[in-house]
């Protein structure tokens, strides 16, 4: 794979923030006065917002202060001054080189650094050598198609996200798959440790405030990552926006950096640039437990009803339970599955792997109709695109469902969340998961006949093409190993056996049963 | 600008007349005609064939990204139950669809008699390309983003008008045909707010609007349909009573009642007699009358 010379020489942070002011720029052209003001006053509510509940540095509050003169003062040139002042601090606050050193660096010594970790419990297997990295996590689907694409465009990855450690997975997988490196959006929190600084920036991160809740900063990310695809490095960003709360395949995506794509492809193709071409890769990253489950699902059953957008106070800011999580759960054989969708391209057409799209019937077809006029100029139209998005968005949920991978634990907390449901049939999830304690039993025998079911379904639908599997042959097996999976980290038990009976936390198998919500297997709620 | 239209009955007879006098680039095919090479010479297609055709004639027309395919066709899916453009969208690489219907009649429109019509698509662009393409002095083009409506329109007005030729057959008497009318509309309204769509499009050119136009047409084939099941005779596969099919089975999915369209299904089909379909919808339950 031939390295992406774009990559190589990283821009000036200068020119990235220039970049981004210009683009700011070519927008608030076309707004009004009344339209300019109201731009700047959401940027300074909302910042204002972030200083009094997270704080603000000098220079930030100084900017935001500066634009509420620039309002009061009212003259046009002294506001456009001061969004740019803004937009530039953001590009300058995103941006941050790759360096493709530390990148070679990184690969080389990360397969190690993992192994060492996970297997410093079991030193004689340190000692033997027998430790391969590549067996615990699975990369399955388009690898091949998905490798040949990037020699003819930029690859623009968008995985489900369960978890904080997809990211580090997710680079992992793309590694050992043989892909060139990705560029991403990380936490900017992260970015407040020196060490974890100068690794994640020069590995391709890029900061994400998502305590910046303001149009200015949405608007200057979405540009960003237009301006890293005409750059034409390979970008991932999880289009859920965040950690699917309740343990949902995603459903609906944020449409906003989504139509990035398409933005960047466009804008290539006026300017005659150099294969301009994004293709979309859906991914979907499945796992046997989730670090942060507890936490991510009693936050989706709150009794407010309102999930936080931020978590910083879960497992994964716990670096013991990481740790603990890494021995006992990824330590084990495919315990990890990343599968690469089939590629699209940013309209949600299918394409081949020389990157024509594809009509349903499987013939190419010129994707430049969609956006050129009857003269071949590209015409820009906001509404069409955003037509546009939308499609790609419903084939991405479709190749989500297709392409997720039901594993043990799915299956059996499915099963188990079925008949205890059943026994309680006038309660919906939230008043489920507040049964009281000694009534959260279940017959062991109607889990496993449910079981049966379940599992014959899935092998169904998997025959057909309409989900993956990796589930063993038997029910009693099913349960067997996804009772020992559960056993191996939580803090909460999901499942104990009593007697005849199983006993269950409904918080943690409500959050494994909806993996597989959606496949017409009859599910209460 | 390029025109295509597919079809040789009489919407697309008058859909080419109007596009050739609009001053477009026309060319007509029928099912048995080149549509491969109709298609590769045209940017916006009128598909103007019946509904259980609609995928034979996708897979030889093949629209592509730079097609704007506009369907004269009514109902829902026969296959399915679905959106017709659906179909459009899930068969070909054809993305930028739109429906045109509405109360203008092919022979009146052939006849240059005033007349108005309602395109709908996503797509702004689609719709002002259709303006483009038939407006003249003689017919007004009007646009909605209410693809869904319109379709639903198009498919329950002749439900309808075959509910009032029953009636009419049955003897019931002019105020059972401003029963029906507004009682359709109604369910209709009921069906369209289940599906996603604007209610109120029901009520405009593509709903009442052409209903109207259907009602004062001795003539009008869904009312001859009505008064034939009302003379015992059954029609399950007449186009009308498949789509009444599909939309009762979408309503059921829903919790929608749809005791009219119901009504003229279950006598087309035999499944029950015309004094007892009436019987049973005189004597439903009392309610309000925005339910």
């Amino acid at each position: 794979m031939a390295d992406r010379p774009s990559i190589l020489r990283p821009p000036r942070p200068d020119d990235v923030a220039a970049a981004l002011v210009a683009r700011h720029r070519a927008r608030v052209e076309r707004l009004d006065d009344r339209a300019l003001v109201e731009l700047l006053e959401d940027t300074i509510y909302h910042e204002h917002h972030r200083f009094e509940e997270y704080g603000g540095s000098d220079a930030e509050q100084r900017l935001v202060d500066q634009a509420t003169r620039a309002v009061l003062d009212g003259h046009r040139h002294v506001m456009e001054a001061s969004g740019e002042a803004i937009v530039r601090a953001y590009g300058l606050e995103v941006y941050r080189p790759f360096s493709h050193t530390a990148f070679k660096l990184a690969t080389r010594i990360l397969p190690g650094a993992l192994t060492r970790l996970v297997t410093a419990t079991d030193p004689p297997r340190l000692l033997t050598g027998d430790f391969d990295p590549s067996r615990r996590l699975k990369v399955q689907g388009a690898v091949d198609h998905v490798r040949a694409l990037a020699q003819h465009g930029t690859i623009l990855l968008v995985p489900t996200h369960l978890s904080n450690l997809d990211s580090p997975l997710l680079g992992f997988a793309l590694h050992m798959a043989g892909l060139p490196p990705f560029t991403y959006g990380a936490g900017l929190n992260l970015f407040d440790n020196p060490i974890m600084d100068f690794w994640l920036s020069r590995l391709g991160a890029y900061t994400v405030d998502r305590r910046k809740r303001n149009r200015l900063y949405k608007d200057s990310l979405k540009d960003y990552s237009v301006d890293v695809l005409r750059r034409r490095c390979h970008q991932i960003f999880f289009p859920g926006g965040t950690r699917s709360r309740s343990g949902l395949v995603e459903k609906s995506l944020k449409k906003g950096l989504l139509g990035t794509g398409l933005t960047a492809w466009q804008e290539g193709l006026r300017d005659g640039a150099d294969r301009p071409d994004v293709f979309v890769v859906p991914c979907t990253i499945s796992m046997h437990l989730v670090l942060e489950a507890e936490s991510l699902v009693d936050d989706a059953m709150a009794r407010n009803g309102r999930s936080r957008f931020i978590i910083d106070d879960d497992e994964f800011s716990r670096p013991r339970d990481v740790v603990s999580f890494t021995r006992q759960v990824l330590n084990l054989d495919e315990s990890v599955f990343v599968t690469l969708c089939e590629p699209m391209d940013v309209i949600g057409n299918p394409v081949d792997r020389q990157g024509r799209s594809l009509d349903p019937g499987g013939n190419p077809v010129d994707r430049r109709d969609y956006v050129r006029d009857a003269h071949g100029n590209v015409r820009s139209d906001p509404q069409r695109d955003r037509i546009f998005t939308q499609r790609l968005s419903e084939r991405m949920v479709q190749a989500y469902h297709r392409d997720n991978v039901v594993l043990s634990t799915h299956a059996a907390a499915f099963a188990t969340w079925q008949v205890f449901a059943g026994r309680h049939p006038n309660r919906d999830p939230y008043r489920l998961v507040r049964v009281d304690p000694q009534r959260r039993m279940v017959p062991l025998d109607e889990v496993l006949a449910e079981l049966e079911r379940v599992v014959a379904h899935v092998k169904r639908l998997s025959d057909a093409g309409r989900v993956r599997h990796g589930l063993a042959n038997t029910a009693e097996t099913v349960l067997a190993q996804a009772m020992r999976h559960f056993d191996s980290f939580h803090t909460r038990r999901a499942l104990a056996p009593v007697d005849r009976f199983l006993q269950l936390d409904p918080r943690l198998i409500y959050y494994y049963r909806n993996r597989l919500v959606g496949y017409g297997l009859g599910e209460h709620r | 600008m390029k025109i295509g239209v597919v079809g040789r009955g009489p919407w697309g007879n008058a859909l080419a007349t109007l596009a050739t006098a609009a001053g477009g680039q026309v060319r007509q095919g029928g099912r048995d005609s080149d549509l491969t090479a109709l298609s590769a010479e045209a940017d916006l297609l009128f598909v103007a064939t019946p509904s259980p055709v609609l995928r034979d004639v996708l897979s030889a027309l093949r629209p592509g990204p730079r097609h704007r395919v506009i369907l004269a066709t009514r109902g829902l899916d026969p296959q399915r139950g679905g959106w017709l453009s659906d179909v459009v969208v899930e068969h070909t690489a054809a993305v930028r669809v739109g429906v045109v219907a509405g109360p203008a009649l092919p022979a009146d429109l052939q006849a240059g008699l005033p007349c108005a019509l309602v395109v709908a698509s996503a797509f702004d662009e689609v719709c002002r390309a259709v303006q483009e393409a038939l407006l003249s002095q003689r017919l007004r083009i009007y646009q909605t983003n209410d693809l869904h409506g319109i379709q639903l329109a198009g498919a329950m007005v002749p439900v309808l008008a075959a509910a009032v030729g029953l009636a009419d057959g049955a003897g019931l008497g002019a105020a059972a045909r401003g029963l029906v009318v507004a009682r359709g509309l109604a369910e209709a309204r009921r069906l369209a707010r289940g599906l996603g769509a604007d209610p109120s499009t029901l009520q405009g050119l593509a709903g009442l609007g052409d209903l109207a136009s259907a009602l004062s047409r001795d003539d009008h084939p869904d009312i001859l349909l009505g008064r034939a099941l009302a003379r015992g005779e059954l029609a399950p596969d007449a186009e009308t009573c498949r789509t009444a099919a599909a939309a009762i089975a979408q309503a059921e999915r829903l919790g929608v009642e749809l005791p009219l369209t119901a009504a003229v299904h279950g006598v087309a089909t035999g499944q029950v007699g015309v004094s007892a379909a009436v019987q049973d919808l005189m004597t439903r339950a009392p309610r309000r009358t925005e339910d």
